[in-house]
C-alpha cells in the first residue's frame, strides 16, 4: 500500500526529487526547493530580522499560497506567484521559509 | 482659495507618478518598476476654487521603514500634515496593496482609496465589488484609469468634498487588543508600534493578522471571471527568462537596439553635419558683411559655434534613437527581467541584482543611476552599486564610442554589413564595462566593502502596452532635449574658453598644446598622446565635449579642414599619429575614466563622503591607465 502511494506520488509529480529536500540548508522542504508551476503552501518562516520583515510585506506568512512560476536562466533566484504578485526571491532567502507542497 | 494638501501613497509601481502627472499637468518620470519615484514630487492643481496640493511619495509596501526611499513615505504619512491620504491600489494585484491601506487607516482616518489600473484588472477579468469594500472600510473608493485619465474628475470631486473620516479599525485578537486602550487612532498605532519593537512574537502575530485581515476582505469583495488571466505574460516570462532563451534574447535585444542606434543616427548626423556647415558659412559671410574683426569672427564661429555645432549633430541623433526605444522596453516591464536573468551574477558578487537597474539607469546618465541606488536596501550593496554605476556608458561617452568605431574600426564604407560589425563592437565595448563592474564589485565585497548581500526581493509587474506617442514625446521632451540643453550649456562657454586657450601663445606655442606637451610623456605611455590627456581632463564638466577639445588642440595651429560629415575626422586623427591602438586605448579610457562633474557632486551627495567621492573618480581612473598599459605593451609586443 505504501509502496502504491509512493508511486502514485511520483507519477503525480515528476519533477519532484527527495534529494532536493533541504539541498540549501535546513531539513525541511522549502521555498526554494520548489520546480516550476509547483504549487505550495507557507507552513513557517524561520528567517529573522529584515527579510523577514519583507516576507511580510509582500504577504509571504504562514498560510498563504505560493506557486513558483519562473526560475532564473542561472537556477538562482526563483519568482513566485504571491497573492497574484510575481516576485523575484534569492534561495539563500527563501530557503527560511518552510512549505508543504498542494 | 481652499488649499487642500493631499499625499499619494501606494505600493511600488501601481502607477502613483501616473496618477500624479495626469492630476498636476507635471512630468514626473514614470517607467514599469519599482523604485521610480525616489523623493517626493510636489504638484498642483486648480479645481472648482480649490487649489490641491498633490505630494507623490516613493512607493512602499509597507509603513515600517525598510529602505531609503520606504522611509520618506512612512515619515511623510506620520510626522507631516496633510489634508488627506490617497492610497492608490493596483486593481490587478489588490491582495498586496489591501494591507497598506488597512495600516494608512491606523494613522489616520483621512483616507481615499483609489483603486488604479482598472483597465488591465477588467481586461484580465478581475471584477472588484468596490461598493461594499468601501461600506465595509468606511471609506470612499474612486476607481481610476491614470493612463487613459479616467476618473479624475470622481477624485478630485471626492478630495474637495472629504468630510467625515473613515470610523474602520483593524481588529486584533483579544490579547493584543487588551494592551491597546487608547481612543485616539494614531496614539493606538504609536503603542502597537511599541508592542512591535519589544516583542519580536508579537510584531509577527500583529503583522500577520493584519494581512490575514485584508486577504479576507480581499477574497470577500475580488472575484476572478478568468483564472488564467496572467497567462500570456507567463508565456511571455518563459521566453524572457528561460534557461534555453532568456540570455540569448537579452543579448540580441541589446545588440539590436545598439544597431538600430547606429544606423538610424547615421544620415540625421550627416544631415546635421551639413546643415550646421550650412550655417556657418552664413553666419561667416554676415560677420564679413558687417566687418566684424577678424578676431572676434574666429572666436564665435571657430571657437563657440563649431563646438556647438560638434555637441548637437554627434549627440542628438542617436539619443533620438536610443532613448524611444529604451523607453518602451521601460514601460512595457521589461528591466525587472534583465535584473531577474543576471541577478545570480550580482549575488556571486556579493552585491544587490536592483545594481542591475541602476546600470540600466545608468546608461542615461550616470548622475540618475547614481541617485537610482536608492532602491538599494542595504548601505555596503548601495555603495557598491554607485561607485560601479560609472563604467556603464552614459549617452555623454556613448555617442563619442559609437563615432570612434566607425571612423576607426569600420571605415567610411556605409553598409549592412558594416552597422552591423559596429554594433557588434559597441556591444562588446559595453559588456566589457559590464564585466568590469561585476570583478570590480566582487574585489570590493572582498576587500573593502565585506560583506554578505542581504535579502533581495524583486517584483516583476505585468506587462503594459506602452503608450507610444506619450513614449516619443516624453523621450524626447524629458530626457533628450534635457540632456541635450545641458550638454550645450556647457559647450558654449568650453568652446570660448578652449578657443582662447588654443590661440593665446606663450612664446609660440598655445596654452593647449604647453598642456598637452606636458602629458606627452605619460600619454605616449600609455599608448594616447598628451592632448588626448587634456582633453579628457577638460571633458570632466561634460564628457561631450571631449572630441571637441581634441580638435580644437590638433587643429589650432594647422589650417583648419572644414569636416562635412564626422569621416572626416578620420584624417584629421591620422594625421596627429592615431593609429588602431590610440583608437582601442581611447575607447578604454573613454569607458574607464572619472566621471563628470555632475556625477562626482551626486556620488557626494548620496554617499555624504568626500572619501567616497574622491575614491570614485580614482578608482576607474586608474583601471583605465592599467588596462591601457597592458594593451600598449601587448600591441608593442606582437607587433
Amino acid at each position: 500500500m505504501i509502496f502504491y502511494k509512493v508511486l502514485l506520488f511520483w507519477y503525480r509529480n515528476p519533477s519532484f526529487s527527495y534529494i532536493t529536500i533541504g539541498k540549501y540548508g535546513g531539513d525541511f522542504l522549502s521555498l526554494a526547493d520548489l520546480g516550476l508551476n509547483q504549487k505550495a503552501v507557507v507552513k513557517k518562516i524561520c528567517a529573522d530580522g529584515m527579510i523577514s520583515r519583507r516576507f511580510q510585506d509582500i504577504g509571504l506568512i504562514p498560510g498563504c499560497v505560493v506557486i513558483c512560476v519562473l526560475i532564473s536562466p542561472l537556477k538562482d533566484p526563483k519568482a513566485f506567484n504571491i497573492n497574484g504578485t510575481i516576485l523575484a526571491i534569492r534561495n539563500i532567502d527563501a530557503k527560511n521559509v518552510e512549505v508543504e507542497k498542494i | 482659495m481652499k488649499k487642500i494638501c493631499a499625499v499619494l501613497i501606494g505600493n511600488p509601481n501601481v502607477g502613483k507618478s501616473t496618477l500624479f502627472n495626469a492630476l498636476t499637468g507635471l512630468k514626473q518620470h514614470t517607467g514599469n518598476w519599482t523604485g521610480k519615484t525616489v523623493e517626493n514630487a510636489i504638484g498642483y492643481c486648480e479645481y472648482q476654487d480649490c487649489q490641491i496640493e498633490f505630494i507623490d511619495l516613493p512607493g512602499t509596501y509597507s509603513l515600517q521603514a525598510y529602505s531609503y526611499e520606504e522611509q520618506v513615505a512612512t515619515d511623510y504619512i506620520l510626522k507631516r500634515k496633510y489634508d488627506i491620504a490617497v492610497v492608490v491600489c493596483d486593481s490587478v494585484c489588490l491582495a498586496k496593496s489591501l494591507p497598506l491601506v488597512l495600516q494608512t487607516l491606523e494613522i489616520t482616518d483621512k483616507v481615499i482609496v483609489c483603486l488604479n489600473l482598472i483597465d488591465e484588472a477588467s481586461k484580465k477579468g478581475i471584477i472588484i465589488d468596490s461598493y461594499h469594500l468601501s461600506e465595509e472600510l468606511d471609506v470612499p473608493i474612486i476607481v481610476t484609469d491614470a493612463r487613459n485619465k479616467v476618473g479624475l474628475q470622481k477624485l478630485l470631486e471626492q478630495i474637495i468634498h472629504f468630510k467625515t473620516g473613515s470610523s474602520y479599525l483593524v481588529k486584533y485578537d483579544e490579547v493584543i487588543e487588551k494592551k491597546l486602550t487608547n481612543k485616539n487612532r494614531l496614539e493606538r498605532y504609536e503603542a502597537l508600534q511599541i508592542l512591535e519593537k519589544n516583542d519580536e512574537q508579537l510584531k509577527n502575530k500583529i503583522v500577520n493578522q493584519l494581512v490575514n485581515k485584508s486577504n479576507r476582505l480581499f477574497s470577500k469583495y475580488v472575484k476572478f471571471t478568468n483564472e488564467a488571466y496572467d497567462a500570456k505574460d507567463r508565456k511571455i516570462d518563459k521566453i524572457l527568462t528561460s534557461k534555453l532563451t532568456g540570455i540569448p534574447v537579452m543579448l540580441l535585444l541589446l545588440f539590436a537596439i545598439l544597431w538600430l542606434t547606429i544606423i538610424g543616427s547615421n544620415y540625421p548626423s550627416a544631415w546635421l553635419f551639413q546643415f550646421f556647415g550650412g550655417v556657418q558659412k552664413f553666419l561667416s559671410s554676415c560677420f564679413h558683411f558687417l566687418c566684424f574683426p577678424e578676431f572676434l569672427h574666429d572666436f564665435l564661429i571657430l571657437g563657440v559655434f563649431k563646438t556647438l555645432f560638434w555637441v548637437v549633430s554627434v549627440m542628438l541623433p542617436p539619443m533620438l534613437i536610443f532613448f524611444p526605444l529604451f523607453t518602451i522596453l521601460e514601460d512595457y516591464g521589461f528591466l525587472p527581467r534583465i535584473a531577474f536573468n543576471v541577478d545570480h551574477l550580482f549575488s556571486k558578487c556579493n552585491a544587490c541584482g536592483k545594481q542591475c537597474l541602476t546600470m540600466l539607469m545608468g546608461f542615461g546618465c550616470n548622475a540618475v543611476g547614481v541617485t537610482g541606488t536608492r532602491i538599494i536596501d542595504s548601505k555596503r550593496e548601495r555603495l557598491l552599486a554607485i561607485l560601479t554605476n560609472v563604467f556603464v556608458p552614459c549617452n555623454g561617452r556613448f555617442p563619442t564610442i559609437i563615432a570612434v568605431i566607425s571612423i576607426f574600426f569600420i571605415g567610411t564604407v556605409s553598409s549592412i554589413f558594416y552597422s552591423v560589425l559596429s554594433a557588434f563592437i559597441l556591444t562588446l565595448v559595453l559588456l566589457s564595462g559590464i564585466l568590469m563592474t561585476f570583478f570590480v564589485s566582487k574585489i570590493l565585497s572582498k576587500t573593502i566593502l565585506k560583506g554578505y548581500s542581504s535579502g533581495f526581493i524583486l517584483e516583476l509587474p505585468p506587462y503594459r502596452r506602452p503608450k507610444f506617442k506619450e513614449v516619443l514625446i516624453r523621450s524626447l521632451v524629458d530626457r533628450t532635449l534635457f540632456i541635450l540643453g545641458k550638454a550645450v550649456m556647457v559647450a558654449i562657454p568650453a568652446g570660448a574658453i578652449l578657443y582662447l586657450f588654443s590661440h593665446i601663445m606663450i612664446g609660440d606655442v598655445s596654452i593647449l598644446q604647453r598642456f598637452a606637451n606636458l602629458f606627452q610623456g605619460v600619454g605616449t605611455f600609455i599608448g594616447l598622446d598628451g592632448m588626448i590627456l587634456v582633453a579628457f581632463l577638460l571633458g570632466f564638466p561634460a564628457n561631450e565635449i571631449v572630441i571637441p577639445i581634441l580638435l580644437m588642440g590638433y587643429l589650432a595651429t594647422g589650417s583648419l579642414v572644414d569636416y562635412e560629415s564626422i569621416y572626416e575626422l578620420k584624417s584629421i586623427f591620422v594625421s596627429n599619429g592615431w593609429t588602431l591602438l590610440t583608437g582601442i586605448n581611447f575607447l578604454i579610457l573613454t569607458l574607464f575614466h572619472f566621471p563628470c562633474s555632475t556625477t562626482f557632486l551626486t556620488i557626494k551627495k548620496e554617499t555624504g563622503s568626500w572619501k567616497w567621492s574622491v575614491f570614485a573618480l580614482v578608482l576607474p581612473t586608474l583601471i583605465g591607465i592599467f588596462l591601457c598599459i597592458c594593451t600598449t605593451f601587448l600591441w608593442h609586443l606582437f607587433l
